[in-house]
């Protein structure tokens, strides 16, 4: 099992450790709801250092960026984006955030369990072009820091202006040490995300929850990020597709542009021209779906949940799947079988707060 | 992590009180504190009859599903209905306000098998080495 940088000190936080990708990481601190509830109305510190760093540089790194993934590469420096990297079959393979951090220079966020074959796509995809690929997920720390007082707790830090700092962009900004920051989180609450190296992580780290104590800000364990997410409708990797659903399939089809060509490209064209399986978010009456309970309309099987909790703004179990085109319209009354029982659910629309 | 001398365990990590032929059951803090947050629980009707070792209810937390077992074999006389609005009661309060149900018991003998404090301690230390 891998550690972050910050192991220890999680460990003297009291955090409850879980294993989580090949990496021995935080599940919660206080518990997942409190957590949870602390990053929706004041803010929370998540390190998510787990996450892959690929630092693709040179001439063709625009040409690279543009074969590997669906979204356009072909932007402002400083420009983040979210994206997905598919196989020949139009399959996700994993989803990622990327930015344009100089001309020739893209830094890409893929999930800590694909890293090593989304470098495997990229080096393929980069012999004989004029590119460097590099793996530097050992040499940063990550910190997410989210929710509504997040970027005035940040504020305190530094002398730079935080609101230069938009959703889906990125600057270096000077903490003590000049640090990577983008305008990403995947709670759906105002924050950012701070790349930087080992040493000044745990600096930093602690620099944040002394500077958050008096508006409430918590440390923050992957529970409560995965709840946050889940109430957000965004994908989890491994466990919402898995290589076995496509962009189109899912509630994230506006990150294929079609103007470039990408690998996967001529099977999404395809399967436009085709009915297929359509992600949604539904709520419960009663009970909390799990991965793998099945969707039923009228006592045939029409899906298949791949994520759900209970909903701790909401007091509701909620759940993400697939369902056929047919039963996906918001308002859609479905079963959902939670241990050989039918339970009630609604599709709703996402996210769900 | 408590553990109270009055009560009696199982390996299963359930506490039982023998209340004349009744028997009241919820499960251990150190239960409660594995589980994390309880965010839900499928209660047993009143009225079903159990064999030891038959699933009792489910208690979910937001990350896991976690089955309870009942400790006896018998008919459910009550449950706790207040759980189902109030579930973290089984987190704030595992051996009072979050007992989950009574059992009327049907074999006597099944009583005699149940750990002590002393040994659900050992029992739990063990499970951790």
């Amino acid at each position: 099992m891998k550690h972050t940088p910050l192991f220890e000190i999680h460990k003297s936080l009291n955090a409850h450790i879980v294993g989580f990708a090949g990496w021995e990481m935080p599940l919660y601190y206080s518990g997942i709801v409190d957590e949870h509830l602390a990053v929706r109305k004041n803010a929370g510190v998540f390190d998510v250092s787990h996450m892959g760093e690929i630092i693709v540089s040179g001439k063709d790194a625009l040409d690279v960026m543009q074969t590997i993934q669906t979204n356009d590469a072909d932007m402002s420096v400083k420009r983040c984006k979210y994206t997905h990297i598919l196989n020949a079959e139009g399959k996700i393979v994993d989803d990622m955030l990327f930015t344009k951090i100089d001309a020739n220079r893209c830094f890409c966020v893929p999930n800590a369990s694909m890293v090593d074959r989304i470098f495997d796509i990229f080096n393929k995809s980069a012999s004989e072009k004029d590119v460097k690929i590099e793996n530097k997920t050992d040499s940063y720390v990550c910190l997410a820091v989210q929710g509504p007082k997040s970027m005035e707790v940040l504020q305190n830090l530094t002398d730079y202006d935080l609101k230069n700092i938009k959703p889906f962009w990125a600057d270096y900004v000077d903490f003590g040490k000049t640090c990577l920051v983008t305008g990403t989180g995947y709670t759906g609450e105002r924050g950012c995300e701070i790349f930087t190296d080992n040493d000044f992580g745990k600096i930093i780290w602690k620099k944040i929850l002394d500077a958050g104590v008096e508006c409430g800000l918590k440390p923050c364990g992957l529970g409560c990020r995965d709840t946050l997410r889940l109430e957000k409708g965004y994908l989890l990797s491994g466990q919402d597709f898995h290589e076995d659903r496509t962009s189109l399939e899912t509630n994230a089809s506006w990150v294929v542009k079609y103007n470039h060509d990408f690998t996967g490209k001529n099977a999404l064209l395809k399967q436009k021209e085709e009915k297929h399986d359509h992600f949604v978010g539904f709520i419960l009456e009663k009970g909390i779906p799990r991965h793998g309970c099945k969707i039923m309309k009228n006592n045939e099987t029409v899906g298949i949940v791949t994520s759900g909790t209970m909903s701790s703004s909401l007091r509701k179990g909620i759940g993400l799947g697939y369902v056929r085109p047919e039963y996906s319209n918001i308002g859609e009354s479905l079963d959902i079988v939670i241990r050989d029982k039918n339970a009630k659910a609604k599709i709703m629309k996402l996210p769900f707060v | 992590m408590e553990i109270k001398k009055d009560l009696k365990y199982t390996k299963t990590h359930e506490w039982v009180k023998t209340e004349n032929e009744k028997m009241r059951i919820g499960v251990t803090d150190y239960a409660q504190e594995k589980m994390t947050d309880i965010v839900y629980v499928e209660l047993p009707e009143v009225g079903k009859e159990l064999k030891k070792g038959d699933e009792l209810c489910v208690l979910e937390s937001v990350k896991s599903v976690s089955e309870v077992y009942s400790p006896v074999s018998g008919k459910i006389v009550e449950v706790n209905k207040t759980l189902e609005d109030s579930p973290d009661r089984i987190n704030n309060s595992p051996y009072n306000d979050g007992w989950i149900a009574v059992i009327e018991i049907k074999d006597g003998l099944e009583i005699k098998e149940f750990l002590n404090a002393e040994e659900y301690e050992k029992h739990i230390e063990s499970e951790k080495a």
